[in-house]
Parts: structure tokens; C-alpha cells; sequence
């Protein structure tokens, strides 16, 4: 990239080779006023060009000045650029997660025709948002450089880039000052449209893993807002996939209280960490975060087995064969393991437990079989060969999902959201930036971006 | 383009287009002169005459006037620059 005192550099030729031109049609034996009166309009042009390009760093200390006495900062732009992505990428999750839910949901014109529109208006607001970035990041970059290059282009003879050159600059010089006001511009007409944290649920992708952050392939997925509560939400897991009416693996659930999850599973309940846990414990929406479920008393293997820990165990290490798992404990005090598998799965347990108890299970449909080891303190070895289906297939529950189900996707769509958004990121940024343009061009034209202004000065 | 080549090349137009100017300045000046002086008594040829020399003399003036000055800028810019 040409440094910018070496296009002033050449700016200064280009000024010499003007006033040259002007004296040369000044000499020239022709006596036509049409041709003589460029003359002087050159020798003008080339000292207005010096004096422009000495200027160049009065031109360049006054943006930053201009800008530090209207009060705008860089920082507060690229701040609203940023949370506005954040806004409108939220906004966007939840419109598809929406648009996928209607067709599962019995009100599904609803959401369709109230969705589709705000879709539309949220790709306009990407649109802007990230053209205004772009912008920005084009005046803070290249500010300098353009106000040199538009010096360059005015100092050509005979006016073939002073329009240009003008632009350049004015374009430079008004939107390094304007730009950093649009928040404050925006604040002071309109309000910052809510986020969805604001209206009080959330949404995001989970996956529920067991001890080792193995994913756990089969279950149920409880949400309540109290330890063992009435659910608010409930989704079942099949082939290791949440299956929610928002997507797949996505969940919704309320913002800024405790949620405690549970996972169903062969006819036990399972807490599962962060218990509880909070929408504050995600990271922002746009950066893909996963909400990890994790069932800590849980051993899981392959799709076929479940194995259960107490609570105090301490040390699991699992060795996982094609047909068979190894489970080493240990605990400093009496514990036991617990492994429950469906009628149909053979199972055949080899073990050093001090004591074992047997019993039946059934749950959602299907029934089977538990075997609690017990061990005094210290360590045991647990050897499970099985075969046969172990998978069980249980009567998933009807997914009731948060946001769709247990509070009402119509209810949080209401005209103020959608006019504060088209406000406050469409309408009021555009009409800003065209303001913008026209002082930009406005002061284009004190420069000389027009033909028969400057002469009137000199 | 590097930018020395781009100097120079505008450089040596500009320098050029001076020594053109000089010499059209003798020219026009003495074009003038001659109109002036011509016992021809026709008043529109000798006004072009008083023109021209006008003309050349501001020429001339400029000429001078830019040499000095822009000589002046040269060197300061080539001492901020390094030689440029």
C-alpha cells in the first residue's frame, strides 16, 4: 500500500504540472478568450491544491478533534455494531427455530405469517448492520489515505479528478466524524429493541452426556423450575439427539431463574450438571455454544447398556469391548453400582461386590431388569458381557417444549419488538447515513466538486 | 507503478512543459510586438497584438513567480521526504 506522504508527494507534482499547464496556455499565441480563460482557472486550481496539501494535516488533526468535541467515540460504534449482530444473530436463531416449529405446532399459520415478515426485516438489518461496519472499518482504515488520494485527484490538470477528489475527502472527513454518533443518533429516537433474554426464555442447542462426556443415545429430558417440580418442559432423546420442536438438540427454557434438568432413563431420574443451572451460564448465542447436560452418576455405553453409580463414588474408570464393559470403582466409604438393562438384553455380570440385590423395573412401556452391586469401601471390578437388545424401546412422551408449548410463541411477537427493531437498526441508521452522504457531498462541493465554485473564491 | 517512477515521469512532463512555456513566451511576445508595430492600421490586429504581449507577460510573471516558489516547496519536500 502507497504510504500517504508519498502521495502528497505526488499530489505536489501533479499541483506544479497544473500551474505549468496554466502559464503554458497562458504563452500560447492564440488569442481566444475561451482557451486563455483556462489559465488562470489552472494557476488557481494549482494553488488551491497547495494550499490543500499542506493542509493535509490540519485536514486530518481536525477530523479527530471535530470528532472528540461532538463527542462520538469508535469504541461506542463498534460496540453498537457488535451488540446489534448479537441482537439481530439471536433474533435470527429464534426466527428459524420458529419457522422449523411450525410445522410441528397445531397453530402453525400463526407463527408462519408473523415469522416470515420479521425474517425478511432481520436479513435487512444484517444487510445494514454489516454495511455500516464495513464502512466504518473503511473510514477508520483508510481515512488518511483517502484524504490524500482525493488531494491527488484535485491536483490533476484540468479539473479531470477535482469532483472525485472532493468527494474523497468530504466522504472521509464526514463519516469519520459522523459515524461514531449513529448510537447516540439512535438512542435518542428510538429505544434498543428487547433481546430475547428480555422476554424471558431462551434458546439452546444441548446434548446430554454422561460421566465421561459420552453422549447418552436414549431417554427423557425434564425441566423443572424447583427440584423434582412440575416440568415446564419435556423432550425426548433419541438416537443421542434432543428432540425438540425448535430443531434438533435445541431446547428452550426461561431466562435469569434456576432451571433444574433430569433425565428419565430405564425408570430412574437423573440429575443432571449444572444443577441447577441458568441462562447466564451460556455464552452468547452467536458463538455456537453447546449447553452440556451432563449426568455425572451415569456410565453410558454404546446405546445398549446403562450402568449406574451411587452419588459418592468417587473413581470410575469404564473399559468399553464390542460385546462387553469393564467398570472399575473406587470410594473411601460403602457404595454401590447399579446396572439396569431391558427384558431381551442378556447380560451376564462377573464381579468382586460384597453383596448383590436383584429387582424388576418398568418404565414407559417397558420392563427389565436391575442388579445392585454393593461394596464396603475400597475398590470393586464389574464385568458386564452382553448381547441381544439392550436398546430399549420406550413410549417417547410428547415433546413439550418451553417456548411453543408451556408458554406460547404468539405472545412473544407483539408489534413494539418488530417496530423497535426497524427502528432502531433499519430506519433510523439509513436515514442517519443519508444525511451523511448529503453533508458529505454538501461539503464536496465547498472543495470543488463542482465546476465554476472554487474560482469564486480565489 | 512504483510512485519514484510516477514522480518523475510527472516531473519531467512538468519540466518540459516550462521550457515550452519560456519559449512560447518569446514567441507570443514577440507575435505581439510585431502586431503591435505593423503599419497596418487596422485597430482589431494591434488590440490582439497588445493582448498577446499581455498575455505573454503574465506568462513570463507566473513563469517566474512558480520557478521561485515551487523551487522553494521542492526543496523542502525533499528535505521532509528524503531525497523525493
Amino acid at each position: 500500500m502507497a504510504d500517504t506522504y508519498d502521495v502528497l508527494v505526488v499530489a505536489y507534482y501533479l499541483a506544479f504540472l497544473t500551474f505549468y499547464t496554466g502559464v503554458l496556455i497562458y504563452a500560447l499565441p492564440i488569442p481566444w478568450r475561451g482557451l486563455k480563460s483556462w489559465a488562470p482557472r489552472l494557476i488557481g486550481d494549482s494553488l488551491f491544491a497547495v494550499v490543500l496539501i499542506s493542509s493535509y494535516l490540519v485536514l486530518v488533526k481536525s477530523t479527530d478533534y471535530l470528532l472528540g468535541i461532538l463527542g462520538g467515540s469508535w469504541d461506542a460504534f463498534w460496540s453498537w455494531v457488535s451488540s446489534a449482530l448479537a441482537f439481530v444473530t439471536t433474533a435470527k436463531t429464534l426466527v428459524i427455530s420458529l419457522l422449523a416449529a411450525a410445522k410441528s405446532v397445531n397453530a402453525s399459520w400463526i407463527l408462519s405469517s408473523i415469522t416470515w415478515p420479521i425474517d425478511r426485516v432481520i436479513n435487512l438489518v444484517i444487510i445494514v448492520v454489516a454495511t455500516l461496519s464495513g464502512l466504518g472499518w473503511l473510514v477508520t482504515t483508510y481515512r488518511d489515505l483517502f484524504i490524500a488520494l482525493g488531494i491527488v485527484l484535485m491536483s490533476i490538470p484540468l479539473r479531470i479528478g477535482r469532483g472525485a477528489g472532493a468527494w474523497l475527502i468530504a466522504f472521509s472527513i464526514v463519516f469519520y466524524v459522523g459515524l461514531p454518533l449513529l448510537p447516540t443518533f439512535s438512542a435518542w429516537l428510538a429505544e434498543a429493541p428487547s433481546s430475547s433474554e428480555d422476554l424471558g426464555f431462551t434458546i439452546a442447542k444441548a446434548r446430554i452426556l454422561d460421566y465421561s462426556g459420552d453422549r447418552v443415545d436414549l431417554g427423557v429430558l425434564i425441566l423443572t423450575l424447583t427440584p423434582g417440580g412440575d416440568p415446564v418442559a419435556v423432550y425426548p432423546v433419541s438416537g443421542g439427539v434432543i428432540q425438540g420442536k425448535l430443531g434438533p438438540g435445541y431446547i428452550s427454557f426461561p431466562s435469569n431463574v434456576d432451571v433444574y434438568a433430569m433425565l428419565e432413563l430405564d425408570g430412574v431420574w437423573l440429575p443432571l450438571d449444572p444443577y441447577p443451572f441458568s441462562s447466564s451460564q451460556l455464552g452468547s448465542p452467536s458463538s455456537g455454544s453447546t449447553l452440556d447436560l451432563t449426568a455425572v452418576n451415569l456410565a453410558y455405553s454404546d446405546g445398549l447398556l446403562a450402568v449406574f453409580t451411587s452419588s459418592s463414588l468417587v473413581s470410575v474408570a469404564l473399559e468399553v469391548g464390542r460385546s462387553n464393559i469393564t467398570l472399575y470403582t473406587w470410594a473411601p466409604q460403602s457404595y454401590y453400582v447399579e446396572i439396569r438393562y431391558p427384558d431381551g438384553c442378556n447380560v451376564d455380570v462377573s464381579h468382586t461386590a460384597a453383596s448383590v440385590e436383584d429387582g424388576t423395573w418398568d418404565w414407559r412401556g417397558v420392563s427389565g431388569a436391575y442388579m445392585r452391586l454393593y461394596s464396603n469401601n475400597g475398590s470393586m471390578t464389574v464385568t458386564i458381557a452382553y448381547g441381544g437388545s439392550c436398546s430399549p424401546q420406550f413410549n417417547a412422551p410428547e415433546t413439550q417444549d418451553y417456548l411453543l408449548d408451556s408458554r406460547g410463541a404468539e405472545s412473544l411477537i407483539d408489534t413494539k419488538m418488530i417496530t423497535d427493531i426497524v427502528l432502531y437498526y433499519l430506519t433510523i441508521p439509513l436515514m442517519y447515513n443519508l444525511t451523511l452522504a448529503s453533508m458529505a457531498y454538501a461539503l464536496a462541493r465547498v472543495l470543488g466538486g463542482r465546476d465554476r465554485i472554487m474560482p469564486r473564491f480565489i | 507503478m512504483p510512485i519514484d517512477t510516477l514522480i518523475n515521469f510527472i516531473n519531467d512532463l512538468t519540466q518540459k512543459i516550462t521550457a515550452l512555456a519560456w519559449a512560447l513566451f518569446l514567441l507570443t511576445w514577440s507575435i505581439g510586438w510585431t502586431l503591435r508595430g505593423a503599419p497596418i492600421p487596422f485597430s482589431k490586429l494591434k488590440r490582439v497584438g497588445s493582448g498577446l504581449v499581455e498575455d505573454s507577460i503574465w506568462a513570463a510573471f507566473w513563469l517566474a513567480v512558480g520557478s521561485t516558489v515551487f523551487s522553494i516547496i521542492t526543496y523542502i519536500v525533499s528535505i521532509m521526504v528524503g531525497g523525493g
